[in-house]
């Protein structure tokens, strides 16, 4: 599929990013949060052979060089193989060096937690999993003195579609203001053949998982769905009548951000005294 | 009145917060300005103190100010603008500028608009500068005003600087990335250049942005700050997404010609008037 062929199929109403500046613009940022903000050397990334971390392994890469590029596939029982044959493109096509990268497989972690603690249901199984994920990635972060880059894009991380200190759980995410259609873009701009940038997105915590069979919608639509409501602030009823999708599919996706608010931000504390964590504590985050 | 002044932008990558780290690179860039001869050299919106302070703009101005102090010391035969936090009275602080010249600090100009959208909240921290208090500053016969940021967003701040005499307006600026979708610039960009150029030729005069560059908090200021002469031409740019020094000559003649053949000299003040009266 060429570039403008995908763009067509949108309808025009997600405008496209502008891939070089926003590429050089994260990589620039990231170099700066991890190396002077932070003080730390490395980033880590976690790839699935999907289109989120294959983009942000590169931007890493470009940001802190292949050598400061740390790649860890971590497969489970439901990890497709072509999907860990894609992660070791992503390692080849980045030159990542021998040293920096490892398979670890995660399943005898995760079934020891399920021999401590009991049988889990799928779902249960599925967040168990990916926080074992976000356990090594951090393991692995103190000892090479990174941080834990994350691969969420806009469109998860605005329908909540990911577990709690899981791969939520990381330091920083750099694509997270991009829709899962603009990082898709920019996997193409980046060179990742069709097979990667258009990969169906699926986070792979039981067998034959798909994002687009969960949620009921594909990413594209949700995308434009999402951008109207949050960047434009059209009317769920707008929105509908422009997309010509059913309004209760269009509420149903503003409900799913409404009732994922508290995955997106830091546990509230309660007021106590005079200024207390939270709505008092109007700190920026670079606080040197 | 000199025939030409060579004008510098310091487009600078101020540190949120560190004070002294930001003095550090105002002198370096002084230093720099000096070799190349420049006469004026102005400096971002907040620039001794970095913009997106939130509570810590409550702490900050004693520092900036004692700043201001070792910057004097640099500035024999020059004239340096720059931005901090000042507190006008106890507790009350303002979002301004401060103009030191041949070693002596002359003077302040406070942000006279503040922006409370998006993810602007200046108006919790800041009180808008007092419009009487606004004037201009004379160097080598050259008079020089400023305005910051929003206030380029409104026809009067600029107007009025203009009006008091100013041959040379300074919008100083942080400006953020926002909205990185299709090709060439961003909206955002666009905007600003058509603001600059539009204020430049509205009031026949030279108009400087002096923007900030580089990551602050949750932002990335983009650069790309520019000197425009009073007939719309941009005579010098900035890089964008780098700290930059931009220098360019700026000339009675162009100002003389622009002002000939402009409507310039007419000022309705039956308009203004009726202005003040609506909402």
């Amino acid at each position: 599929m060429t570039y403008s062929h995908y763009w067509d199929e949108l309808m025009g109403v997600l405008p496209p990013i502008n891939t070089e500046r926003v590429a050089d613009y994260i990589v620039k940022r990231l170099r700066w949060y991890v190396t002077v903000y932070a003080g730390k050397k490395s980033g880590i990334v976690g790839v699935s052979g999907g289109v989120d971390s294959a983009v942000t392994a590169v931007l890493t890469a470009r940001a802190l060089g292949p050598e400061n590029t740390f790649l860890y596939i971590l497969p489970s029982y439901s990890t497709p193989e072509e999907d860990i044959e894609d992660a070791r493109f992503v390692i080849e096509f980045l030159k990542i060096p021998d040293e920096n990268w490892e398979m670890i497989d995660v399943d005898p972690i995760v079934e020891a937690l399920e021999n401590q603690l009991g049988g889990m249901t799928k779902v249960e199984r599925g967040n168990a999993t990916a926080r074992v994920r976000m356990i090594i990635l951090h393991q692995r972060a103190y000892r090479h003195n990174g941080l834990v880059i994350g691969t969420g894009d806009k469109s998860e991380l605005l329908i909540g579609y990911f577990t709690k200190y899981g791969d939520g759980g990381v330091d920083v995410m750099p694509i997270g203001g991009l829709y899962k259609t603009h990082v898709r873009q920019m996997a193409k701009y980046l060179g990742f053949p069709d097979r990667i940038a258009y990969k169906p997105s699926s986070p792979r915590l039981w067998p034959g998982q798909t994002a687009e069979g969960e949620l009921g919608i594909s990413y594209e639509i949700l995308d434009q769905v999402l951008y109207l409501r949050f960047e434009k602030m059209l009317k769920e009823e707008q929105i509908s009548e422009i997309l010509g999708l059913k309004l209760d599919t269009v509420k149903m996706i503003i409900k799913r951000v409404k009732t994922t608010q508290h995955k997106r931000l830091p546990p509230e504390v309660f007021h106590i005294g005079m200024r207390d964590l939270g709505s008092d504590w109007r700190y920026p985050r670079e606080w040197f | 009145m000199k025939e030409k002044i060579r004008v510098g932008i310091a487009q600078i990558h101020s540190i949120l917060g560190n004070v002294e780290k930001n003095l550090e690179k105002h002198l370096e860039f002084i230093r720099m300005a000096r070799e190349k001869n420049v006469e004026l050299l102005v400096f971002p919106e907040l620039s001794l103190t970095g913009y997106l302070l939130k509570d810590i703009a409550y702490e900050i101005s004693d520092e900036a100010t004692i700043a201001l102090e070792k910057i004097r010391d640099l500035t024999e035969s020059m004239c340096v603008v720059v931005g901090l936090v000042r507190e006008k009275r106890y507790g009350i602080y303002e979002n301004s500028v401060a103009y030191i010249c041949n070693r002596e600090i002359v003077g302040y100009y406070s942000k006279l608009y503040l922006p409370n959208y998006g993810l602007f909240e200046e108006s919790r921290y800041f009180k808008e500068g007092d419009v009487e208090d606004v004037k201009v500053f004379k160097w080598d016969g050259w008079k020089i005003g400023s305005i910051i940021c929003e206030d380029a967003w409104h026809p009067e701040p600029a107007e009025l600087v203009s009006r008091l005499g100013a041959d040379v307006v300074v919008v100083h600026s942080a400006s953020p990335i926002r909205g990185l979708y299709n090709r060439g610039d961003t909206v955002l960009e666009r905007i600003w250049e058509s603001i600059i150029v539009t204020r430049a030729v509205e009031n026949s005069s030279y108009v400087i942005f002096a923007n900030s560059v580089g990551p602050e908090d949750e932002e990335f200021f983009w650069g790309g700050s520019m000197i425009v002469a009073p007939d719309g031409e941009i005579l010098a740019r900035g890089k964008k997404m780098e700290e930059d020094l931009v220098v360019a000559d700026l000339d009675i003649f162009l100002l003389r010609s622009a002002r000939r053949f402009s409507s310039y000299k007419i000022h309705r003040k039956d308009i203004h008037d009726l202005l003040s009266l609506l909402g």
